[in-house]
């Protein structure tokens, strides 16, 4: 038996009668052995409390939204992902892009996709400290290992972002060949595959819009938005009330002058429901409104209160009927 | 964290209480941290990591009082998330402590109490800090952690005897830059050499 595996038994509490016996036997040939000892015990005592790190409050933020959200990590190369990532493969090489082939061989390295259901309505913080909104029916994923070089998110769906500032990391939003690129900023993209038009609104800061097929790009100020009509290809700026974008986070639902088919058809998504109705009864109306976090009853109460009609749900269909 | 405290805090969070998970993390974050950044070079995953080994502490939580040793079995869950993710990346799992840095707390003294010089110390440090990758990892875990051989087998699924071998020459290096001698009957050993030279 060795004497540093004695004494290494003997400095972790551990040792055996046997162990303490040899290491005795140790001191009684030199007595300087006894002041050796000490020494290496000493030594192995002296550190002051281990890793006492406290976790950044991000990382708490994030947990806490993970404890109860619906966020997977492909840790596993667990089989029911693999339509998923096939899917996102596929994806990626339509928009056939640089950044989206780096992107795919990296996929099985922690692609992370925080997803809501139709619906349903999430936040969640990202690595570096980054807030995001998630609306209905949304997907948002990045790549863990290129997040320190990259942080690019791709989006499906409607997301409102609180960007944290890094000058030497710019933020990308990858929304289907087109990029949102940032600073540090708060920004909306909407981005719903089934719309077929992105949207992106800025609230705060500088973002700018890339285009990859046209290769065009535009920057936006505060209040600007940026449409992109993927059905023809036609871009166009406007200025709206950054409230309308921002505040569907809080789940607030906010309409200026809006016509009732973009009414319906916001609430709808909001919802997760089809609205029917006679389109020719429903002609000319502008509504303006705030909804703060109201169920479908009440806010069509609400409207019927200046607007006469009666509704019926059944399932996820509302079926309208104006009353003359 | 004492025993009682933290069965009472298991307790806790067997109801799902939220705050007293969160006290956990608080206590075991720093620790797990730092034992996949042994593994994992960049801190963002490590961190993902470590978040997903609490979650699925989390997800146990009903059957956590029941858990022996929570220290063993957080560091186990821990180490199979590297091991997946590593596995995952196709790194060579056996590789897996080489060529890792794993940062060790340095040897420090009382300085009321001094018994050996600046220098010593700072030699003893880099003797520490050289070691090979699995003898680092062995002395960090049982040196900082404070755990026992057995719980640091198990962690690094390897057997207690290797444990014994890694520390025995993590003390030998030490005992080399003290300058001190710990082959037992070295004086005998002297004896013969001086009659071998006659």
């Amino acid at each position: 038996m060795k004497l540093t595996e004695q004494i290494g038994r003997y400095l972790n509490k551990e040792a055996t009668k046997g162990d303490k016996k040899a290491i005795e036997e140790w001191i009684q040939e030199n007595p300087e052995n006894e002041q050796d000892k000490l020494l290496l015990e000493s030594l192995w005592n002296s550190h002051s409390s281990s890793s006492k790190k406290i976790p950044p409050v991000t990382f708490i933020e994030r947990l806490r939204y993970r404890m109860h959200q619906n966020v997977i990590i492909n840790s596993k190369p667990d089989k029911t992902n693999y339509w998923r990532i096939a899917a996102a493969i596929v994806f990626f090489i339509s928009i056939g892009t640089v950044i989206g082939w780096m992107m795919k061989s990296d996929l099985y390295q922690g692609e992370v996709i925080v997803k809501t259901n139709k619906g349903q309505k999430s936040e969640a913080v990202l690595p570096d400290g980054t807030h995001v909104w998630l609306g209905s029916n949304t997907t948002l994923s990045y790549n863990l290992s290129e997040w320190s070089k990259n942080r690019l998110v791709t989006c499906d769906g409607e997301v409102y972002f609180e960007v944290e500032h890094d000058d030497s990391n710019p933020f990308i939003v990858d929304a289907d060949g087109a990029y949102v690129k940032v600073l540090g900023t708060k920004f909306n993209v909407r981005n719903y595959k089934d719309e077929g038009i992105l949207y992106t609104t800025l609230t705060e800061g500088k973002v700018e819009v890339v285009e990859s097929e046209s290769n065009s790009s535009r920057v936006l100020q505060p209040g600007e938005q940026y449409i992109l009509n993927r059905k023809n290809g036609m871009t166009e700026v406007v200025t709206v009330d950054v409230n309308v974008v921002k505040e569907w986070k809080d789940g607030i639902l906010v309409f200026e002058s809006v016509s009732f088919l973009e009414l319906t058809g916001r609430l709808g998504k909001y919802y997760d429901v089809n609205f029917t109705y006679d389109k020719d009864q429903f002609t000319d109306i502008h509504y303006t409104g705030t909804f703060d976090d109201l169920t479908l009853n009440q806010v069509l109460d609400i409207m019927r209160m200046t607007l006469p009609f009666r509704y019926e749900i059944a399932n996820e269909n509302v079926k309208l009927e104006k009353i003359e | 964290m004492n025993r009682e405290r933290l069965n009472h805090l298991l307790e806790r969070i067997s109801e799902s209480d939220e705050h007293a998970f969160e006290d956990l993390v608080s206590c075991y974050y720093g620790r797990l941290m730092s034992f996949t950044c042994s593994f994992i070079e960049q801190n963002e995953v490590a961190e993902e990591l470590v978040m997903d080994a609490f979650l699925k502490l989390w997800q146990q939580r009903d059957k956590l009082t029941s858990v022996r040793n929570l220290d063993t079995y957080s560091y186990v869950l821990v180490r199979n998330q590297a091991l997946n993710y590593l596995r995952k990346k196709k790194s060579d799992v056996l590789k897996l402590l080489e060529d890792k840095h794993i940062e060790l707390i340095p040897f420090t003294q009382n300085p009321e109490r001094s018994i050996i010089s600046k220098e010593a110390l700072s030699q003893v440090n880099s003797a520490i800090d050289a070691l090979p990758p699995k003898c680092k990892m062995v002395f960090k875990l049982l040196r900082e952690e404070g755990i026992s051989r057995k719980e640091a087998a198990e962690i690094l699924n390897i057997s207690v005897k290797t444990i014994d071998a890694q520390m025995a020459i993590a003390v030998e290096r030490i005992a080399k830059a003290l300058n001190i001698d710990v082959k037992k009957g070295s004086n005998r050993t002297e004896v013969q050499m001086f009659i071998l030279f006659l």
